[in-house]
C-alpha cells in the first residue's frame, strides 16, 4: 500500500476520507501519524512543548499528551492508542477514548498531525 | 527547563563597522576568530536533538559570512527557528529572497541610532546609515519581518522625536526597540563620547514615554531609558503608597537568562549570555551541550543569583527601593563593579536621584536615603 503524494492528494476528488483519483480509490487510515516537522520538547515534570517551526505555533501537554503523542507513529489506531495509555497509566476514565480522541483532533487541526491515506477497492 | 528554548550564537567575530558602544568587541577574554561552517553545522544538530526551539544570530555582523545561507539551512533542517541582529548595510536581495524562502525567519532587527547620517554615524561609522536603510527597505519589500534597535546615547538623545518618525512613519516599521548604550566591550574605551549623563536619562526617559503614548504598544525597551522609567516610576508609585515588596523585588531577580536561553562565542565557547563572555562554560562539539546545560556549576550558580537579599549589599542596606528593585543586569554588574552577584550601579534609581536626576513628571522627589556610595571604578 502506497501513501500518496501530497500532489497526487490536491487532484483527488472525495470527502476527505475516501479519494478517488482516476480509477484508483485511496482511503484515509485511521492511523494518525505525527507531524515530522514537529518538535517535542520534553520537560523534568513530564509535561512537554509541541512546537512547529514552521509556523511557530507551541502547544503545551501534559504527560498524558506525550505519551500519545509518542504513539502518533502511523502504527496505532486510535482504539490502541487508548489501551497503551491505559496500560502506562492508572485510574485511566471511561471518557479516555472520547478525550484522546478530542485532543488528536484539536492536534489535526493544527496541523501537528495527520493521516495517512492507502489505496483500497 | 531541561534544554534551553533560545540559544544566541555569535556566528562570527567579522564585523564591517566599528561602533563606539559595541559591547562585542574589547572584551579581553573573547579570542576573536570564527568557526568553519562544518562546526556550526554539527553543533546545530545537537541543538536539534535537544528540542531547541530557536537561534538568535550575532556577532559581529552575520551577514558578513559568505556562508550564511549554509549555516541557516542548517538550523532550519534541524527544525528550529531563528532571528537575525544586524547592521543592516551587508543585506542584499539574493539573501533576503533565501531567507524569505525559509520561512523559519522570526525577526531581523536593524541597527538605527539615528533620523539622519550625521546622527546615526556618530558612533556607528561614516556610511552606516545609508546601508541601514537599504537594507531595512530590502527586507520590507520582501515581506520580512523587520525590526529595529535604537541604541541611545548622548548623541541622539535630542534626535529620538525624529528617528521615531522616520522608522514608525516614514518607513512604517509596526514597532523598534530601544535601549542605551551600556559599559561593555568598546564602550568602556569610549565612554566619555557616548554614554548618557543624568540629564541625557532624564531627556530620554520623558521623550520615550510621551512617544510611547502616541504610538501605543509601538515602542518596547527590556532594558535602557524606557524601561527605566516604567520600572522607577512605579518603584516610585509603591514606596510613597507604602506598597509591600513586588514579587521579584528585593532581591537579584533582573536577569532570567539562565533559566531559557544559553549563549556561544565565535569561537564556540558556551557562556550564559553575550554580556557575560568570561563566563566560560564549555566548548561546542567537545563537551555535551545538554550535560553542560543542566550539569555546569556556573551556571547552576548563577541560577541561584535571584536568592540573594538586595540588602545583603551595604549601599542597598537603608534604601527605601529596596523592597522593589531587582538589581538589574549581571552583565553590566561585573563590568561596572567585578561582580556577578552584585547589583548594576547603571539601574539604581537611588543613585540616579542623587546625581540629581528627576523622574518624568515629578518636579521633586523625596524620599530615597542619601548616603556616600562606592563601588570602585565608574562608568562615566
Amino acid at each position: 500500500m502506497q501513501p500518496l503524494s501530497s500532489k497526487k492528494k490536491a487532484d483527488a476528488e472525495g470527502d476527505g476520507n475516501a479519494l478517488k483519483y482516476g480509477r484508483v480509490m485511496v482511503f484515509r487510515t485511521e492511523k494518525p501519524i505525527a507531524n515530522p516537522v514537529v518538535v517535542l520538547k520534553e520537560e523534568f515534570d513530564d509535561w512537554a512543548v509541541l512546537f512547529n517551526p514552521d509556523t511557530a505555533e507551541a502547544v503545551g501537554i501534559n504527560p498524558v499528551g506525550v505519551e500519545i503523542w509518542k504513539l502518533l507513529d502511523g502504527k496505532h489506531s486510535l482504539d490502541e492508542i487508548v489501551d497503551e495509555i491505559k496500560k502506562s497509566f492508572s485510574d485511566v476514565s471511561e471518557s479516555a477514548i472520547g478525550e484522546a480522541k478530542e485532543f488528536i483532533g484539536d492536534l489535526v487541526e493544527k496541523g501537528f498531525v495527520g493521516y495517512e491515506f492507502e489505496e483500497g477497492t | 527547563m531541561r534544554s534551553p528554548r533560545v540559544v544566541d550564537i555569535d556566528i562570527t567575530s567579522t564585523c564591517n563597522l566599528r561602533c563606539l558602544y559595541c559591547f562585542y568587541f574589547d572584551n579581553e577574554v573573547v579570542k576573536y576568530h570564527d568557526l568553519p561552517a562544518k562546526e556550526w553545522l554539527r553543533f546545530f544538530e545537537e541543538l536539534g536533538a535537544a528540542s531547541v526551539m530557536k537561534v538568535c544570530i550575532a556577532g559581529g555582523e552575520p551577514f558578513a559570512r559568505k556562508d550564511l545561507p549554509c549555516l541557516v539551512e542548517g538550523i532550519v533542517r534541524n527544525r528550529m527557528r531563528f532571528s537575525i541582529l544586524s547592521n543592516g548595510s551587508l543585506i542584499t536581495e539574493e539573501i533576503a529572497g533565501f531567507i524569505e524562502g525559509t520561512n523559519r525567519c522570526d525577526y531581523i532587527q536593524i541597527s538605527v541610532d539615528g533620523s539622519r547620517a550625521e546622527v546615526h554615524e556618530a558612533c556607528r561609522g561614516k556610511g552606516s546609515f545609508d546601508g541601514a536603510i537599504r537594507g531595512i527597505k530590502i527586507l520590507q519589500r520582501r515581506g520580512l519581518p523587520v525590526t529595529v534597535r535604537v541604541t541611545i546615547t548622548r548623541h541622539n538623545v535630542g534626535d529620538l522625536e525624529n528617528i521615531t518618525h522616520m522608522l514608525l512613519e516614514d518607513l512604517g516599521l509596526p514597532g523598534f526597540g530601544t535601549n542605551a548604550a551600556g559599559y561593555l566591550g568598546s564602550c568602556r574605551q569610549n565612554s566619555s563620547d557616548v554614554l548618557l549623563s543624568t540629564r541625557d536619562r532624564e531627556i530620554a526617559m520623558e521623550t520615550l514615554l510621551r512617544l510611547s503614548e502616541k504610538y501605543s504598544g509601538r515602542i518596547y525597551a527590556l532594558a535602557g531609558p524606557l524601561a527605566d522609567a516604567r520600572f522607577w516610576l512605579r518603584m516610585e508609585d509603591a514606596r510613597r503608597t507604602g506598597l509591600p515588596q513586588f514579587e521579584s523585588g528585593g532581591r537579584l531577580t533582573g536577569c532570567g537568562c539562565s533559566r531559557d536561553k544559553i549563549a556561544v562565542r565565535a569561537d564556540g565557547v558556551m557562556i550564559p549570555c553575550s554580556m557575560l563572555p568570561h563566563m566560560e562554560l564549555g566548548n561546542i562539539n567537545r563537551d555535551n551541550f545538554l550535560d553542560v546545560w543542566q550539569k555546569s556549576s556556573i551556571l547552576n550558580i548563577l541560577r541561584t543569583r535571584d536568592n540573594i537579599p538586595l540588602n545583603s549589599f551595604d549601599y542597598c542596606k537603608a534604601c527605601s527601593y529596596t523592597s522593589y528593585c531587582t538589581g538589574n543586569c549581571p552583565g553590566l554588574a561585573y563590568s561596572l563593579t567585578g561582580e556577578v552577584n552584585s547589583p548594576s550601579p547603571d539601574a539604581c534609581l537611588r543613585r540616579f536621584l542623587e546625581d540629581g536626576g528627576r523622574l518624568p513628571g515629578e518636579d521633586q522627589v523625596s524620599g530615597g536615603v542619601s548616603c556616600n556610595i562606592s563601588w570602585g571604578e565608574t562608568c562615566a
